[in-house]
């Protein structure tokens, strides 16, 4: 009869642990799927997390109830305060990082885009004044007859960059082209400048863009956004 | 009721449930790894770590590659989702769970390990399970501490190529100021097909990245850039008459 009494209490243990297991892989999971998380883990991530902590500390404050000695409850609750707190940071900091790495490698690719379009936009213009100001003789060509001639013909709103790569798309746009002004524009289409209302001159909105602005006094270089 | 069912501390059917669930997951984990490689993704390695996070950034650092390609992001795959799921529930339910509970009934009953007969089932997933829950207890200490250090020099870097990235664009702005100055004839004030008398335009001389110097002789000049932030780095170029830039030299950390 006594034997019996020990079987059913063990019975018992494994049966709680079980369900212990069950209700906390259910709950874990449901928070996991059920927290909306468009583009990212790690709302879904961090919401299953907050449920798993909430679990522990559930499960440990059963694990170490009475009648477990006093100083086994407070060794293992002070480690598992210190592990979760550890663990927590940890969580939080590499969340912070990673956004950190993303962000960096827009920021890197707007410096890249920047560089880039003066790069563009500066050798033509300075081949043009060049080319201005090295005429001899009465009559001379205007900066838009030079840009067209080494141009071949463009005209306004035609695309002077000519991609090197597969992955080029920079644009370089003639906006103005008169006698004695030239303006040519670049912008980035997916690459966030300063100011997320200006209108770039595709109708996109907030992306980075640069001018250069040629004129016989010499060129201006204008960072628009 | 007895002899039979007065040792094992699991009902089978337990055991099997447990032994088949850290089965599936597993099988899961390794089969989704296997499926990401044979995929190729953004060339980023995917990770199979107890600890989720590492999901979680692989998907982050994904997406920002995607941005940095001009592609939209993209939602996390299913078994993405599912291997971030996994190690969540065997690091915070699974193993903690089956070792407290069952270190918990040892302690009460005063049962050491080591008193207990050897290569039972229960005891071997308590082993197992209380080794995950241990290493991954003692491994979070050391992580968040190397964590930190990499972080710091990973923003300190950052911070010092964000500063080089910073003066060359501007150096690539005083060149095509010299290049105009050389270009200009001497009525406006330039050099007439010669850099003799050039020098930094006084707001471009020092600014919130650099103090920018020139020197040179009437075919090129040569731009030097110092680090505000960072004195003992510089950046040095070469500048001839068209504005093209060549011979750079970098300095301090800048190398």
């Amino acid at each position: 009869m006594e034997k019996n009494t020990v079987t059913v209490e063990i019975k018992q243990e494994v049966s709680i642990t079980l369900l212990w297991i069950v209700c906390g892989v259910i709950v874990v999971s449901l928070v996991f799927f059920l927290t909306p998380s468009a583009m990212d883990l790690w709302p879904s991530l961090n919401a299953a997390g907050i449920a798993g902590v909430v679990y522990l500390i559930a499960m440990l404050t059963y694990a170490l109830r009475k009648p477990l000695e006093i100083r086994a409850r407070v060794w293992i609750g002070i480690a598992a305060i210190v592990v979760l707190a550890l663990g927590a940071f940890t969580w939080v900091r590499e969340q912070g990082q990673t956004e950190w790495h993303a962000e960096t490698l827009m920021r890197i690719r707007g410096v890249i885009g920047r560089g880039v379009m003066l790069n563009d936009m500066r050798e033509p213009t300075i081949k043009i004044l060049d080319e201005f100001y090295q005429q001899r003789g009465v009559k001379k060509e205007s900066l838009a007859d030079i840009f067209r001639k080494q141009n071949s013909g463009v005209s306004v709103g035609a695309n002077i960059h000519k991609p090197e790569w597969e992955g080029d798309h920079w644009q370089v746009i003639v906006a103005k082209l008169e006698p004695s002004a030239i303006e040519l524009l670049s912008q980035e289409t997916f690459v966030k400048g300063r100011d997320p209302q200006f209108k770039n001159h595709n109708g996109q909105v907030g992306m980075i863009q640069e001018k250069m602005i040629l004129t016989e006094k010499g060129t201006t270089y204008v960072s628009e956004n | 009721m007895s002899q039979r069912t007065d040792s094992p501390e699991f009902a089978p059917g337990f055991i099997w449930q447990i032994m088949l669930l850290t089965v599936a997951v597993l099988c899961f984990a390794v089969y989704s790894r296997s499926h990401e490689d044979s995929k190729g993704n953004m060339g980023v390695a995917s990770p199979t770590s107890i600890f989720p996070w590492m999901i979680g950034g692989k998907q982050t650092i994904e997406n920002g590659l995607r941005a940095f390609s001009g592609k939209p992001p993209e939602p996390p795959p299913i078994d993405d989702r599912a291997r971030a799921l996994g190690p969540l529930l065997i690091s915070m339910v699974l193993c903690p769970t089956v070792f407290f509970l069952e270190w918990r009934r040892r302690r009460l009953a005063k049962a050491s390990f080591f008193q207990r007969t050897p290569l039972r089932m229960s005891g071997g997933l308590y082993g197992l399970c209380g080794m995950v829950t241990v290493l991954v207890a003692v491994a979070v200490g050391p992580i968040a501490y190397i964590g930190e250090n990499a972080r710091a020099n990973m923003r300190h870097a950052q911070a010092i190529q964000s500063n080089r990235d910073a003066l060359i664009n501007e150096l690539n702005l005083l060149a095509l100021d010299a290049a105009q100055y050389y270009i200009l004839p001497k009525q406006l004030g330039s050099g007439g097909r010669s850099f003799v008398g050039y020098s930094v335009p006084e707001k471009n001389a020092k600014t919130e990245e650099a103090s920018y110097t020139v020197t040179g002789t009437r075919n090129v000049v040569v731009f030097r850039a110092v680090s505000t932030r960072y004195p003992s780095c510089a950046v040095q170029v070469k500048v001839d008459s068209l504005g093209h830039m060549r011979e750079w030299i970098y300095e301090g950390e800048f190398r």
